[in-house]
């Protein structure tokens, strides 16, 4: 490709030049080397006497003998005869040792002084045309000859000319590539930032992986792209045994997995990615018809391989080399990153929920009565945030905060809870205490910050009546609130250990004639307009459970 | 279809990014002249009414801002469109751009694929792939 360039560059460099002479009137002649004859390559009239000069066989073989000078590059004007020169034009090309000796042509501007008009050649030249010599040296246009230190001025700037203009075509040819390079490279950091900044965790991961596949693809400009994730780790969930591809993949879906499958199987090294210029060298089936060649990126956590992402055929033919490598395994190694992340993140939500289940099972431990009342006012609380037009995420927070509402119950001895008759006020100052024991219990928990209002303040009266702060109206947090109605509801609701529950009929009316004093007006109008049938049914599943555990 | 390449002006007084994106374009069969100042700018526009100006925001002698405002006021070019292509875009002020013919502002660092399928999509030109 490099060839192809200067030979451009030098057929432009030969026009730019040539234009210019020709509008300064210098004549610009072709010589050959192997053949005699010489063509004025400028357009436009030559005056006569080069003319006669250019047709002149003899003069043809004179620059013949010459061409060692002519054609070595020198900034001299080569004397042909006595007033007649030539600057060579067309640069050296620097020959390899293979090379012979082309037949190249040569461009040279034509200079003639005075000293050509009184020259013996000039005689023969006309002898041999049979022209009247006194006529010829009349007709000639003296103004348009040079003397010799003219002459050799000029083929001194038509050097440096020649040389400049090399060096801009060279330059400009560099810039060029230069700017490629650049260009590319742009691409490539655009694409790192992009993976950057969307690599969040709350997008589902098969999108953000299929994005980046895409756009890794079209910047790496490689034919096909697949990453394939293994499949025997249970904490991938959705992204376990998934497949993501971009580009022109040419075999079944089963055949790729089939390829990605051996590799991973084969294992691959951790530190440096594989190349391999031919692929039927690999051994694997259909691996040859899917690509000619093939570059496998392992992308791996400390503890193990999470998959593999395999591409091949570069879309300009060229090899794949280290920099498409570098560029896929940086990729490789944020997709790694982002994986093992989300699957952190998934472990985080397990933990917690293990956590939160243990609090409740410990509160089941504690008071058989409470069991499945969490549950309970979980569920409702979460109905009502729902129709209170509470965000998602807090309608969410809301019912775990039900689950653990009464966790403080913990520190309330089981003869008091479970006593059948009235408190006394000590005994019932000891239940009092539960908000704030539960409070405390979750307050080294950082993912259960948010829900601690609910368990606080789910005592609390709209009047300020409640307990533990007295605070009052909407002073109350807005879960303690909720949680107030699901917990009362509950309670009248179910059989205690002091009395029976009552008819849903008599809760409904209870919770209206409390609004505005126990409960938050706007909340509890907006309660007893819910749909109680899951509820319901939560009681029957619950009743039954308990029937089992007494029998 | 014989038809013209369409021509951009592209105006930046930092020549690598002429050169890039210049590149960029012309490999697409866009025909490209450049410019590096706003005053420049302004006066190829004038001369050549380009369908399309990419313009960086802060230059010498007159800025990218100053120089899409003049050219919308002016009757000659008020039609021609531009977009800015800048690191700085978030000093832009809102109510400045509206006296302007930007009608896109692309930040720096930035993609030159993405660059160009912006210019196609302006100029209603398909991609030749």
């Amino acid at each position: 490709m490099r060839e192809a360039q200067t030979q451009d560059q030098q057929s432009l460099l030969s026009d730019r030049i040539r234009e210019r002479l020709a509008s300064l009137d210098v004549t610009v002649v072709e010589l050959s080397r192997d053949r005699t004859q010489t063509t004025a390559a400028a357009q436009g009239d030559p005056r006569w006497i080069e003319r006669l000069l250019v047709d002149s066989p003899a003069f043809a073989r004179r620059a013949g003998h010459l061409w060692p000078q002519l054609s070595d590059g020198g900034e001299h004007a080569v004397m042909i005869w006595p007033g007649v020169w030539l600057v060579p034009l067309t640069a050296q090309r620097r020959r390899r040792a293979t090379d012979e000796s082309r037949s190249e042509n040569l461009l040279a501007a034509l200079l003639v002084g005075p000293q050509w008009l009184e020259s013996d050649q000039l005689h023969q030249i006309c002898d041999a045309r049979q022209f009247d010599f006194a006529a010829a040296v009349s007709r000639a246009d003296r103004s348009t000859l040079v003397t010799d230190i003219e002459a050799q001025r000029l083929a001194c700037m038509l050097s440096w000319m020649r040389q400049d203009s090399l060096d801009i075509d060279r330059h400009t040819g560099e810039i060029g590539g230069l700017s490629n390079e650049l260009s590319e490279s742009y691409e490539e950091l655009s694409l790192l930032y992009k993976l950057a900044t969307n690599m969040t965790v709350d997008q589902p991961p098969t999108t953000f992986l299929q994005e980046a596949c895409r756009e890794l693809h079209q910047v790496v400009g490689l034919r096909f792209l697949s990453l394939q994730l293994i499949d025997d780790d249970p904490r991938l969930n959705v992204l376990s045994n998934k497949i993501f591809t971009a580009g022109n993949i040419r075999v079944s879906s089963e055949q790729l997995r089939a390829i990605g499958s051996t590799l991973l199987a084969r294992g691959m090294d951790k530190s440096t990615p594989m190349i391999a210029d031919d692929t039927a060298i690999l051994g694997i089936s259909d691996l040859p018809e899917l690509s000619r060649d093939l570059l496998v990126v392992p992308l791996f956590t400390e503890q193990r391989v999470l998959g593999v992402m395999f591409a091949g055929e570069k879309l300009d033919g060229s090899e794949i080399d280290a920099i498409d490598a570098k560029l896929c395994s940086a990729l490789a190694n944020s997709l790694s990153i982002f994986i093992e992340n989300v699957m952190l993140y998934d472990d985080m939500q397990a933990m917690f929920l293990g956590t939160l289940h243990a609090l409740t099972a410990a509160i089941d431990a504690k008071d058989s009565y409470t069991h499945g009342h969490s549950e309970r006012v979980a569920m409702m609380s979460r109905q009502l945030a729902k129709a209170a037009g509470l965000s998602e995420h807090d309608v969410e927070r809301v019912y775990i905060s039900g689950l653990v509402h009464d966790v403080g119950k913990i520190g309330v001895p089981e003869a008091v809870l479970g006593k059948p008759g009235r408190l006394t006020d000590e005994e019932f100052d000891l239940i009092k205490m539960h908000p704030e024991v539960g409070a405390k219990i979750l307050q080294d928990i950082r993912q259960m910050h948010d829900l601690i209002p609910g368990v606080l303040y789910h005592h609390e009266r709209w009047d300020g009546k409640g307990y533990p702060h007295k605070l009052s109206g909407e002073d109350i947090p807005m879960f303690g609130r909720l949680i107030c109605l699901a917990d009362s509801f509950d309670a009248m609701s179910s059989n205690r250990t002091y009395r029976k529950g009552m008819s849903h009929e008599q809760v409904i009316d209870e919770i209206r004639r409390c609004a505005g004093t126990q409960f938050d007006p706007v909340l509890a109008q907006e309660f007893v307009n819910l749909d109680f049938t899951r509820y319901w049914k939560m009681i029957e599943k619950h009743q039954n459970l308990l029937v089992k555990q007494s029998a | 279809m014989t038809e013209q390449k369409p021509l951009i002006l592209v105006v930046d007084d930092e020549t690598h990014i002429l050169h890039v994106v210049s590149l960029k374009l012309r490999n697409a069969g866009f025909e490209v002249i450049t410019a590096e100042n706003g005053e420049e700018g302004f006066d190829q526009a004038v001369s050549h009414l380009p369908q399309l100006i990419i313009t960086d925001f802060q230059m010498p002698f007159m800025s990218g801002l100053e120089m899409c405002q003049k050219l919308k006021e002016d009757p000659r070019t008020n039609e021609l469109r531009a977009l800015m292509l800048t690191a700085r875009g978030f000093s832009l002020p809102t109510e400045a751009l509206q006296k302007t013919n930007i009608v896109n502002v692309l930040s720096k660092p930035f993609s030159p694929k993405e660059i160009l399928a912006k210019v196609q999509e302006l100029t209603g030109m398909k991609a030749l792939t």
